[in-house]
């Protein structure tokens, strides 16, 4: 496991991997535009997993630009904590170029974490900065991976998507 | 050999100032008698007064250098531009790769020749020789992954507060939580919005990593952007467009091979700056992500 390539995983026998991102919008969460000094901490933000199929979460990107001094801090759906503090986003959560949502690799962990479906990762955040933002905001959180879905026969004999279930 | 150790390791080689055209023939790195030495990638450094950039390019685009392998033969016919090779000259802890890796022996030295064609004098340039030592078994402590495991992706924090224009600060200490062993596999530094605060931007910051023996991972301390950058000293406020594609937290800083810290031991940093010859400086967060996975036996 040590130095294979990232996002490379294999998809088992009798499943199929889509690929997906997990969006949160952090705009509108004015407790977040702390007043000069605060560092005002918000926590368990929840970030809600899709109910139809699990969610392998693979990475991380951060909507930068308006995401300033911030620190985020993760806890998996099984409660585990993914660091030991707050992470500034700009050591760690950062995609290409310097602006938002380029196109380009998420920042991603090892080894991936498997979210069952419904579950919930719960997100803390801090501010870091010392002045009021002008944007009064934070930016937004994608979690990328894939979701896997149980490939199943029915009865035209094909494979096809089990009933009910859309992609989301 | 059969078998071996492999450990992360930077060589330094401090070159001083490099004048406007000079050219300096057949400096001499030393490596270290007590192992050889993959070299797996280089990079440069020089020291900026240009704010946001802490001497990361400006300049360095005049350095020309070459350097010996193994048998001591120079691998250029002669000093070729680092800039036209490596846009960031290896910087961020994304160093020139240097292919196929080259092991040197023990106790065997590196020769450079470099030269500065620019109208400036490139100041506090240094070299960097990025790889791992080869240790024969039972030299270091062995220590991997149990036979049946679990892990999980974690990071490690550190702040080293209020860093002094002109300080050295030696062996802060984090400690490996003791539920699980810890893999790191990359390491950024930076301060707290750099560019952005004026209280919060450095030039010339320095780290020694070492592990609870205390052995460093490297013959010198190394610049904390050139080794270790993320977004390093540039600013993070979405004005700067300056860290394009190349770096940055999506791209860690690796090591080779990871750095495997079992419970309850320590990693131990030295941090050093001198940012005195920069007007207007002051004391400065340092803040570090140790980027890795939680190893839980089974």
């Amino acid at each position: 496991m040590i130095y294979h390539p990232q996002f490379v995983y294999r998809t088992p026998k009798g499943f199929r991997d889509v690929e997906f991102e997990v969006f949160y919008d952090l705009t509108t969460l004015a407790a977040l535009a702390p007043a000069p000094g605060s560092k005002s901490p918000v926590y368990d933000l929840p970030l809600n997993m899709d109910p139809d199929a699990e969610f392998r979460w693979r990475g991380v990107k951060t909507d930068h630009l308006l995401s300033l001094n911030v620190g985020l801090r993760f806890r998996d759906p099984y409660g585990n904590y993914l660091s030991d503090d707050f992470v500034p986003v700009w050591l760690a959560f950062i995609p290409p170029s310097l602006t938002a949502f380029t196109g380009g690799q998420s920042c991603i962990h090892e080894p991936e974490i498997v979210c069952p479906a419904s579950s919930v990762v719960l997100l803390d955040v801090c501010s870091y900065d010392t002045v009021t933002w002008s944007s009064g905001g934070l930016g937004s959180i994608l979690l990328t991976g894939v979701k896997r879905y149980a490939d199943t026969c029915c009865e035209c004999g094909e494979i096809c998507e089990p009933a009910g279930v859309s992609r989301g | 050999m059969d078998k071996f150790q492999l450990r992360h390791f930077d060589y330094v080689l401090p070159v001083g100032t490099l004048a406007a055209g000079q050219r300096i023939k057949a400096l001499v790195l030393n490596l270290d008698s007590d192992s050889s030495f993959i070299l797996r990638g280089r990079a440069a450094h020089c020291q900026s007064v240009m704010p946001m950039y802490a001497g990361q390019v400006a300049g360095l685009n005049h350095l020309l250098d070459r350097y010996t392998g193994p048998d001591e033969e120079y691998l250029s016919q002669d000093v070729t531009r680092f800039f036209n090779e490596n846009l960031f000259m290896g910087q961020y802890g994304s160093p020139l790769p240097v292919r196929p890796p080259m092991i040197y022996p023990p106790g065997g030295v590196i020769v450079v020749d470099a030269f500065n064609d620019g109208n400036t004098p490139l100041t506090g340039l240094e070299l960097y020789f990025r790889g791992s030592k080869i240790f024969a078994p039972g030299v270091l402590e062995c220590h991997t992954y149990p036979e049946k495991m679990s892990s999980n992706p974690y990071i490690y924090n550190q702040l080293i507060q209020a860093l002094g224009v002109s300080e050295t600060r030696p062996n802060t200490v984090k400690d490996i939580q003791p539920d699980a062993d810890f893999v790191m596999r990359a390491m950024t530094i930076g301060s707290l919005n750099p560019g952005f605060r004026g209280l919060s931007q450095y030039y010339q910051v320095w780290v020694t990593l070492r592990d609870w023996d205390g052995r460093p991972y490297s013959n010198l301390p190394v610049h904390v952007d050139a080794c270790f950058g993320a977004c390093g000293s540039l600013p993070n406020d979405g004005s700067g467009a300056m860290l394009a594609s190349l770096v940055g937290p999506y791209h860690p800083p690796l090591f080779t091979p990871e750095i495997y810290v079992p419970a309850t031991r320590q990693l131990l940093f030295d941090f050093a700056r001198n940012d005195a010859y920069v007007q207007g400086t002051a004391a400065v967060d340092i803040r570090v992500a140790m980027i890795g996975a939680k190893v839980y036996a089974l």
